[in-house]
């Protein structure tokens, strides 16, 4: 289908609105002043502090890890407790740099890199990901004062990953945690919105698990997306 | 100090005991306070039922009857009242042509203060040297909170009251639900609203509720008759004159 | 439009009858007041983010054709298409072709106000398509076949035995006991529409004019489904959702979660620039990757260019459709939203209902307020929400639309008659002087409990009037000498 520029699409739409602003023509307004805030230093322990306590207190499961190993071996844990089916591997280089699909394998897990299903296999893909337990992803920031998980569309397969399996778990590095909202806007906008950068991915946030009140303003865990939501904050 | 006194309305023919009471508080923290017969109302239920050539009608006599007043203040024992000529007279003369309306019109505004802000913070004054036996509960009225910003003043004046015991209710600055002719046009729905604001009242264990403004007391007294309540409703000026 | 019942007068008094509604009503807004109070508090300047937001909002719709250009240009470079559409109508077509070009039988649908104002779902039920609604409140209402009591949670005003027998009933399962059960049958269910729906289709909470992206916030995870499963998102998005640029988003997504459900941020932020395209090989970046779906984003207009066009009331249109000011409403929490008849309740709809359906259908909902002020100190981008009502009520009284009748002349006759009476000083007081008298007959024992006409016989209906003063009037005291120690 063709955008529309019919008389009746555009030009109606868009021409109310001039009119409406009693502009003959569209012109480029002065944009408005920054909005400057104080910015806040935050040393690295503290930061992953704060994002594991905001983390817990949406109901999400935080865990420190220091060694590669230890972070397999946890990983491998949690899978095997999310049940059968499968884990759905993203195409992070940290998940290859862990070994997580061996120590996974070696536990009887199942587990499949997304990568396996050419972009055509999407729909196989989305099914096969329904099946698993699990599914495991990196992330590329996190925000400390929500304890909130950016996710971009540039992890192959991430989204689905962490969307479909009733159990995600992320593995973050503690550099990668920003204290505030305003530091990860910032740095989406400049690593993957601007005009300059590749063409844009989308990006989710996520905060916890998946969550509705909707009934009588009981909280219940777990609707549409995933019901427990890990993250493995690896290293230093 | 002159002040002239805007007793509004509604405090001139039902509740003139609450307009005395702010003359002699004025009179006794050292004001020589005058009154204009020549006064009537400043328009506020026109303008709030959607009537502006009515309320301008009346806003003009208002700024003719205040602008001739000699005094260094204008003081009216309403929030409500208040606003209406500070916050909503510049939108009834907004026009082209108004220019020298907008002009008299600032020598009113300027001038005019409610009761308990004019107290507080322009004679400095908490303690009036008034007594009164009773516990007392408080009701933030909206226009007096949300359009004048004046929530402390009234409380630092009631709590200075020889041998009145003050209790909070429960959101004092819940709306009473009277707003005017909303009160007739949803009646139904101000009164379930005015019940939310009694059950508070109950609750706080107060024996009087206190307020600037007479017609959330009207409201509030009306619901407390009907419920057959003995707490009784008394505006701060009369809580002020008290001896 | 169908209301159940006439007017707000009406539907009112059932609502005000229906002690279920009232006690969740009651519940709800009093949690959410509390949530966003606490949550408020872990933002060291909120004003000054208000402030900002306001401001931003402002900017972008006084210019709001270089942005909507902007935003157009963006998306259409990312392979999305636009839609322009002056009309609800105008969208269901766009949307029952396009869903009729590529086959879909069925569409997943997130919660979106938007679609709901031009009843998108009755169009393409009318063409065969069925439209299942994926959140959970939506989905509760739309089995219910009933209207959402509440921006945010839509079917809070049933309880849940009400919705295990509505499940029970529609979807052929065993009645649940617990609410998590009710959960899980709504997750399995909807699992399956999410799998086989050829179409999403969602609103958008902001669309930011500098980079092309659609920004989506939810708890459930419906949206991320509907957005990622499906080959074919549609996004139905208001005009007055753009934003100039993403550095704005800082602002608006402090703001949105806790004023519209008091947290920190929701569960699920999406982000999305334009259609999904395949993954790229081991180099990354994404130049020249075709675009593996469809992402259309249709601009809807409706009437927001006539609100536009209105200086003073242009303001309505910084809505961010948080429900903040549903919450803090007294008239809201005692009524409900399904009392005032249509999309949008609480002050925010008393301001555009009215615009968008018309003064005729929609101009008494500016009179049911009492004017508090408590939704313009709640509103995150300080939208002056008893001003715009005043202004409404302005515009009905100067023969906006109301109907002709003997109470609406009797009430002009009677605000001239005093609005004469109040710059004649004597006149004015010897009327007063009059009506006092007139009190006295009706006085019992110090009160007034009953006068038989309207409009004070609405009055006494629940409250008692009181007994006129004895010893006349302040100005009559006045003269006599009383005040004049």
């Amino acid at each position: 289908m063709n955008n529309d520029r019919s008389p009746a699409g555009q030009a109606g739409v868009l021409a109310e609105v001039r009119r409406a602003l009693g502009h003959t023509q569209t012109v480029r307004p002065e944009p408005l002043e920054p909005f400057v805030e104080e910015p806040a230093e935050s040393r690295v322990e503290e930061l992953i502090a704060r994002f594991t306590a905001e983390l817990r207190a949406v109901g999400g499961q935080a865990h420190r890890v220091i060694s590669e190993g230890e972070a397999a071996a946890l990983v491998a844990r949690i899978c095997a407790e999310a049940g059968g089916g499968g884990v759905g591997l993203s195409g992070s280089p940290l998940i290859a740099e862990l070994g997580l699909a061996a120590a996974l394998a070696t536990g009887g897990l199942a587990p499949f890199p997304v990568a396996d299903f050419a972009p055509s296999e999407r729909g196989r893909l989305i099914m096969r990901l329904e099946c698993c337990g699990a599914g495991v992803t990196a992330a590329d920031y996190a925000i400390a004062e929500t304890g909130t998980l950016v996710l971009t569309g540039d992890e192959e397969g991430a989204l689905l990953a962490s969307l479909l399996p009733a159990v995600h778990v992320a593995l973050l590095r503690p550099r990668q945690i920003a204290r505030t909202l305003t530091e990860v806007v910032a740095g989406l906008r400049r690593e993957r919105m601007g005009r300059a950068a590749p063409a844009c991915r989308s990006a989710t946030f996520i905060t916890g698990p998946s969550r509705t009140s909707d009934v009588e303003l009981v909280l219940s865990i777990g609707v549409h997306g995933p019901k427990q939501l890990h993250v493995v904050i690896l290293g230093e | 100090m002159r002040v002239s006194v805007f007793v509004t309305c509604l405090v001139d023919q039902l509740f003139p005991r609450v307009g005395e009471g702010a003359v002699e508080t004025l009179r006794r923290l050292g004001c020589e306070v005058a009154f204009n017969p020549a006064q009537t109302c400043c328009g506020q239920p026109a303008f709030n039922t959607g009537y502006r050539p009515e309320a301008r009608a009346m806003a003009e006599h208002f700024v003719e009857v205040f602008e001739r007043e000699r005094a260094d203040f204008l003081v009216a024992p309403s929030g409500s009242c208040t606003a209406m000529v500070r916050n909503f007279y510049p939108e009834l003369f907004h026009a082209h042509g108004d220019e020298r309306w907008r002009a008299r019109l600032e020598s009113v505004r300027s001038r005019l203060r409610e009761f308990s802000e004019f107290i507080v913070r322009e004679l400095g004054v908490e303690d009036v040297g008034a007594r009164f036996e009773g516990r007392v509960t408080y009701h933030d009225a909206c226009h007096l909170l949300r359009e004048l910003k004046v929530s402390d003043e009234p409380r630092r004046l009631i709590r200075a009251v020889r041998g009145v015991e003050f209790v909070e209710m429960e959101s004092p600055d819940a709306c009473c639900g009277f707003g005017g002719t909303f009160s007739v046009k949803y009646a139904e729905i101000s009164d379930a609203i005015l019940r939310e604001k009694l059950t508070r009242i109950e609750r706080s264990g107060a024996q009087y509720v206190v307020a600037n403004d007479s017609s959330c007391l009207m409201q509030i007294a009306g619901g407390l008759a009907r419920a057959g309540s003995s707490v009784r409703t008394i505006h701060l000026a009369e809580l002020l004159a008290s001896r | 439009m169908s209301h159940s019942e006439p007017d707000l007068t009406s539907r009112s008094h059932a609502a005000l009858g229906d002690p279920v509604l009232q006690r969740a009503l009651g519940n709800a807004t009093a949690t959410f007041i509390e949530r966003r109070r606490e949550s408020v508090a872990t933002v060291p300047d909120w004003q000054a983010l208000r402030e900002r937001a306001r401001r931003v909002k402002e900017h972008t719709v006084n210019h709001l054709d270089y942005y909507l250009e902007q935003l157009v240009g963006r998306v259409e470079e990312l392979g999305g298409i636009v839609h322009w559409a002056s009309t609800g109508e105008d969208v269901s077509r766009y949307v029952v072709g396009l869903a009729r070009a590529r086959g879909v039988r069925v569409v997943v649908k997130s919660k979106s106000m938007t679609t709901e104002e031009i009843e998108l779902n009755h169009a393409l039920e009318a063409e065969g398509i069925r439209p299942v609604e994926t959140d959970l409140g939506e989905y509760i209402i739309q089995l219910a076949r009933e209207r959402p009591s509440h921006i945010i949670v839509p079917a809070i005003h049933k309880t849940r035995e009400q919705i295990a027998d509505l499940f029970a009933e529609k979807l052929h399962v065993g009645r649940a006991q617990e609410v998590a059960e009710i959960t899980a049958v709504a997750r399995a269910r909807l699992r399956q529409e999410f799998l086989s729906a050829g179409m999403g289709i969602t609103g958008a909470n902001f669309a930011v004019a500098e980079t092309g992206t659609i920004v989506l916030v939810e708890n459930e995870g419906n949206i991320r489904l509907s957005t990622q499963v499906p080959p074919v998102h549609v996004a139905v998005v208001g005009i007055e959702k753009v934003i100039p640029s993403f550095e704005d988003l800082s602002v608006f997504l402090r703001l949105l979660p806790r004023s519209g459900t008091g947290q920190k941020q929701t569960a699920y932020v999406s982000f999305l620039n334009g259609p999904r395209r395949a993954a790229e090989a081991a180099g990354g970046g994404a130049e020249g990757a075709t675009p593996e779906t469809e992402f259309h984003l249709v601009l809807l207009d409706n009437g927001r260019t006539r609100i536009l066009a209105d200086e003073q009331m242009r303001e309505s249109l910084y809505c961010i459709r948080c429900g903040a000011c549903l919450n803090v409403c007294p008239v809201y929490q005692k009524i409900g939203g399904q009392a005032y008849g249509w999309i949008y309740p609480g002050p925010i709809g008393a301001v555009i209902s009215p615009q968008l359906q018309g003064l005729k259908e929609a101009g008494e909902l500016p009179f049911a307020s009492s004017l508090c002020g408590a939704c313009r100190e709640a509103c995150p981008v300080a939208i002056n929400l008893p001003d715009l009502l005043l202004a409404l009520r302005a515009k009905v009284k100067e023969g906006g639309g109301e109907e002709p009748g003997a109470r609406n002349t009797a009430e002009r006759a009677s605000m001239r008659a005093y609005a004469a009476m109040a710059k004649r000083p004597k006149l004015f007081a010897a009327v007063g002087r009059l009506m006092r008298g007139l009190g006295r007959l009706a006085e019992k024992g110090g009160r007034i409990r009953r006068v038989p006409f309207p409009p004070l016989s609405l009055w006494t209906k629940y409250r008692d009037l009181p007994a006129p003063p004895r010893g006349g009037s302040f100005r009559e005291r006045w003269k006599k000498g009383e005040g004049k120690e």
